[in-house]
């Protein structure tokens, strides 16, 4: 009796079944890494909406840091030595109280601060100069030191 | 025949089983390529990923780092702001009421008040 066709297919049908197994295992495997991408990619998109909200939040930051700098050094200063200016000058109580509420003292000048910025101003007039705004009367302060605008 | 038929070595059953087994261990293989391919992808896939986790956990601290480190100065801006709305409503108030060193405050530097029934925060405008 010839057994080589038993032989050959006994060891193609052995190769076959290992075959398969070999199959089998790498498709859990890859099913394996598949469902690890998708945990990563999940985290991924948590990260990203994170990032993306303290983004916004850093944005936010940065206008209010923006406009208290344009508060606190443009716009400001100017309109309070105008104030202190009106307070020392005519002797206003009531715009005196609310820098007072406030705390900006500082802004008033005093006797000898007015008289400089007085001269100053005579100064102004002479040369037919006009203040850096309709309303603005008081010329920046020289000898006094500029408050600075802070809570 | 029959004689003939056992004798030859090629007609027997084992030659279609064989033939079977050839043709799904050619199966298995082409599929066995397929998966060690698209594991290949998915490793891949998932270094990049964690790459990018990486990155994006290093920006989600520096931002945090750095939103808390500006926290105080948000803090001082937004109560320089208040401090200074608060001051000029006072002095719109003033202006309101006939003072004309608060008017010529108000009117020289344009301000404008919102008024309290149109929105519930005061804005103050240059």
């Amino acid at each position: 009796m010839n057994i080589a066709p038993f032989l050959l297919s006994s060891v193609l049908a052995l190769l076959a079944v290992i075959l398969s197994f070999v199959s089998f295992s790498g498709s859990q495997s890859n099913n394996g890494l598949q469902s690890e991408l998708l945990k990563k990619q999940s985290e991924i998109q948590d990260l990203s909406q994170a990032v993306t909200l303290q983004n916004q939040e850093y944005q936010r930051q940065g206008e209010i840091i923006n406009a208290g700098a344009q508060v606190a050094q443009k716009v400001g200063p100017q309109i309070l030595r105008d104030m202190g200016y009106f307070v020392a000058q005519n002797k206003n109580e009531k715009l005196k109280a609310a820098m007072l509420k406030q705390k900006l003292e500082d802004f008033i000048p005093n006797d000898e601060q007015l008289k400089q910025m007085n001269k100053q101003l005579d100064e102004m007039r002479k040369q037919g100069g006009q203040p850096a705004n309709g309303s603005s009367t008081a010329p920046a302060p020289v000898a006094p030191a500029a408050p600075t605008l802070r809570p | 025949m029959d004689t003939q038929d056992t004798q030859n070595p090629f007609i027997s059953i084992h030659v279609p089983v064989a033939l079977v087994a050839l043709a799904l261990s050619i199966l298995f293989l082409g599929q066995i390529k397929g998966v060690g391919s698209a594991t290949e992808t998915t490793k891949w896939q998932g270094a990049t990923a964690d790459k990018q986790i990486a990155v994006l956990k290093e920006n989600r601290d520096k931002l945090a780092k750095a939103i808390e480190e500006r926290a105080p100065l948000v803090k001082q801006s937004e109560d320089t702001q208040k401090k200074f709305t608060e001051l000029l409503k006072d002095v719109d108030a003033l202006a309101r009421g006939g003072d004309e060193d608060a008017k010529k405050i108000i009117v020289g530097y344009g301000i404008k008040i919102a008024e309290p029934a149109a929105s519930s925060n005061s804005k103050t405008e240059k």
